[in-house]
């Protein structure tokens, strides 16, 4: 109690401090107002020819040409160098001169350099159609926007050379316009402008306030370091061709805040590869390896680009929490791509709430096809409330050319090809999975080795509505499916063919009767129901016990006839009977509702659609 | 146009600065009036709290810097102690004479100033006070 009483005490007198901080300020023909705190003043005087005004502070003097003093006064002392534009002219007020931070200025093209120890801040304000602000810095500094609406038709609008972090505050209340031109004039030499904002710093996003970045060059915000959000409502518009809107050389982190992208234009074919529009890049990694980082915030990313990515990086991806919603219309755009890992969620988290979609066709039948989340890496789930869509042609929800595994969360998929897609295991561990692909195979594993399709704990209801050869589990040889726990139905056609319509390893034949699939180790009970199921949409089937009881039910979003079904669930055992009934009346009391999955009720069906024997 | 201006102004006040007989000047400006310190008597200017302490070669004189509403670099003719003594005298208000022991001698206007004894004495006038031979 002591400490916080102790603590507000100090911060009133540091806030009154401030207040009452009195300024000598000298008006300078240059424009600019310099001033310093009359508390940090020792001496003024002047030398012999009265042509210079000496200014001691600290044992350390400063001297002015008295002819460059317009006017001086006592006024109250600025906090930051306070510089507001006005069309092609500038105001400035600079309390740091006499510690050695110059601003020098060519109508309103602003250029700050600080090759002092002193970290300082800047308050950008006012408008400009021709101005930018430039920074050289040794030492940290922080850029403040108070209304800031700026266009620079040449080049960066905010354009740090300096290698130190540079915090870049929207003020609460305040919107800030910025926008670059379509071409720059070359940068002098040594010196990179990558974008609208640009730093070769490390950038740090903060504030209550609101950044509209309009990126017409090329890049939005770009940093040859690191990126961190950590607050502000940031809107990022790119139009140009393989226009990255965030993006870092090293890693980005978002904490926290709105971020809303909007991108247009084509991928870029150079040195050998393609180049592509992202809203969100990052390339070498922390200390940890990973690139991107979400572990909070609200993301909005709405893309036309062809080729475009959302959230993308050479390395490993982590979204951990908070709110993205990626809407990718372009052809063959994808949400998420990463050539290493992805992981959503983390143990002990409800977060994040991702909903990620394409629209888009391919870009041609042998690439560039769209995908919701893409890895070369593992792909894990382990929380969050997911909402993965696709609706065209080679549209896949989720796919990694190594692993998936879902091991918590809420997990929507309606694609128009597979949902799940993977070269290697696809593990459903704890994860609450609802998945409906409307053109091909719900869940496909290509690895065609025993466990590539295991299902081990959560609840699983996946489906397709393509009808056969299509498949809930495509798994290649379904007897490589291992079942060590958790609640499965699937509905879906059947490889026909007798040797699994030309997939290698084939599958289920085609008059076979799916019960002839023997899983090797299961756990619990399960049966494969060859036979045809009728499903219809605006009925709840529920997977119930010889006494009723309710195992989990499942509703369809229209009708369908399944040709082939897993069942399985815990409570099952090898020998006893179960029933698939359904009811019209949705269940209310289901502990999980993902799509049309509900575990966890003690809704019943009143009509059978079918019994079976687990095996 | 304003910049330009300025810059025009300030030149033409350097130069006037250097024009035979003038003596740059700072040019203090309160509520009471101006009041021109040559700078050839400003030895420094200090500041304790609230207050401005100009010190010359002839004394100190000291402002209330929230008195202060401006300072401007200008010129002058006149010794410190005429223009102060002009100041004051162009005041409404009572001018104060301490001999060098803080002792009152004087209390009145102007023309009663031309009553007091030649010597040196230190002049308060509201809120300035400084060193003037009389």
């Amino acid at each position: 109690m002591k400490r916080i009483i102790f603590t507000i005490l100090y911060a009133t007198i540091v806030v009154i401090s401030l207040h009452a901080q009195t300024a000598l300020s000298l008006n300078m023909i240059n424009g600019q107002k310099y001033q310093t705190l009359l508390s940090s003043i020792d001496s003024l005087y002047f030398n012999d020819e009265h042509t210079e005004m000496f200014v001691e502070r600290a044992g350390v003097v400063s001297s002015i040409p008295v002819a460059e003093i317009i006017r001086m006064a006592y006024e109250p002392a600025a906090a930051t160098v306070e510089i507001t534009y006005n069309g092609n002219d500038v105001s400035i007020i600079n309390p740091f001169y006499f510690d050695g931070i110059r601003i020098s200025h060519d109508g309103a093209k602003v250029t700050a350099t600080n090759e002092t120890e002193f970290e300082a801040e800047y308050t950008l304000a006012g408008e400009s159609n021709d101005g930018y602000f430039k920074i050289y810095s040794t030492k940290k500094f922080q850029i403040t926007m108070k209304g800031l609406n700026l266009t620079n038709p040449n080049g960066p609008v905010i354009n740090s050379q300096s290698k130190k972090k540079g915090e870049i505050k929207s003020q609460k209340g305040y919107v800030n316009i910025l926008t670059d031109g379509t071409t720059y004039t070359t940068a002098p030499d040594g010196e990179d402008q990558k974008g609208c904002i640009f730093s070769e710093g490390q950038l740090v996003f903060k504030g209550a306030g609101e950044l509209q970045v309009y990126a017409k060059h090329g890049n939005g915000i770009v940093s040859d370091d690191w990126i961190s959000v950590e607050n502000s409502t940031i809107s990022i518009n790119t139009t140009a061709n393989a226009a990255k809107a965030l993006k870092a050389n090293e890693f980005i982190y978002i904490s926290g805040g709105v971020l809303n992208f909007t991108q247009s234009g084509n991928r870029v074919y150079e040195n050998g590869d393609y180049s592509y529009c992202s809203a969100i890049k990052a390339d070498e990694g922390d200390e940890n390896g990973k690139a991107i980082i979400i572990s909070g915030g609200e993301i909005s990313i709405n893309s036309s680009a062809e080729g475009g990515r959302g959230i993308s990086s050479d390395l490993p991806i982590d979204i951990i929490a908070g709110k993205q919603t990626i809407a990718m219309s372009g052809k063959g755009g994808k949400a998420i791509k990463s050539d290493k890992e992805i992981t959503i969620g983390a143990e002990g988290s409800e977060g994040p709430a991702l909903t990620a979609g394409t629209t888009g066709s391919y870009i041609s039948s042998s690439s560039g096809s769209p995908k919701a989340i893409k890895a070369m890496g593992k792909i894990t789930v382990l929380s969050g409330d997911l909402n993965i869509t696709t609706t065209k042609n080679k549209g896949e929800g989720i796919e990694s050319k190594t692993s998936c595994e879902f091991r918590g969360g809420k997990i929507y998929l309606k694609c128009y090809d597979d949902c799940v897609n993977s070269a290697g295991q696809i593990l459903f561990n704890g994860a609450n999975v609802y998945a409906w692909s409307t053109g091909n195979d719900a869940i496909d594993s290509n690895k065609n080795a025993a466990g590539s399709i295991t299902i081990q704990d959560g609840a699983v209801f996946v489906f397709t509505t393509a009808g056969g050869p299509e498949m809930g589990f495509d798994n290649d040889n379904s007897s490589n499916i291992r079942i060590y726990g958790g609640i499965c139905i699937t509905a879906g056609g059947n490889q026909g063919g007798g040797g699994g319509g030309g997939r290698p390893g084939g599958g289920w034949g085609g008059s076979s009767s799916g019960s002839s699939v023997t899983i090797s180790g299961a756990t619990q009970g399960y049966a494969f129901v060859s036979s045809s199921l009728s499903y219809s949409s605006g009925r709840y089937y529920t997977l119930q016990d010889a006494s009723g009881n309710n195992i989990v039910t499942y509703t369809f979003p229209q009708s369908l006839t399944s040709s082939m079904a897993l069942f399985t669930a815990p409570s099952m055992t090898k020998g006893s009977t179960y029933y698939v009934k359904y009811s019209t009346t949705e269940p209310t009391d289901a502990t999980v509702n993902v799509g049309g999955l509900y575990v966890g009720s003690s809704a019943t069906g009143t009509t059978q659609v079918t019994s079976f024997t687990a095996q | 146009m304003r910049k330009l201006l300025s810059i025009i102004t300030s030149i033409a006040f350097a130069m006037s600065c250097y024009a035979d007989g003038d003596i740059p000047s700072l040019n203090i400006t309160t509520a009471d009036g101006t009041t021109v310190i040559a700078l050839k008597d400003i030895i420094s200017i200090k500041y304790t709290g609230e207050e401005m302490l100009v010190t010359k070669n002839s004394g100190s004189t000291s402002f209330s810097i929230n008195d202060v509403s401006e300072m401007l670099f200008g010129t002058t003719t006149e010794t410190e102690e005429d223009t102060a003594i002009d100041s004051i005298e162009g005041a409404s208000i009572n001018t104060v004479l301490y001999d060098l022991n803080g002792r009152i001698v004087f209390k009145g206007t102007k023309h009663q100033l031309q009553s007091v004894p030649q010597g040196i004495y230190l002049m308060k006038n509201g809120h300035k006070t400084i060193k003037v031979v009389l």
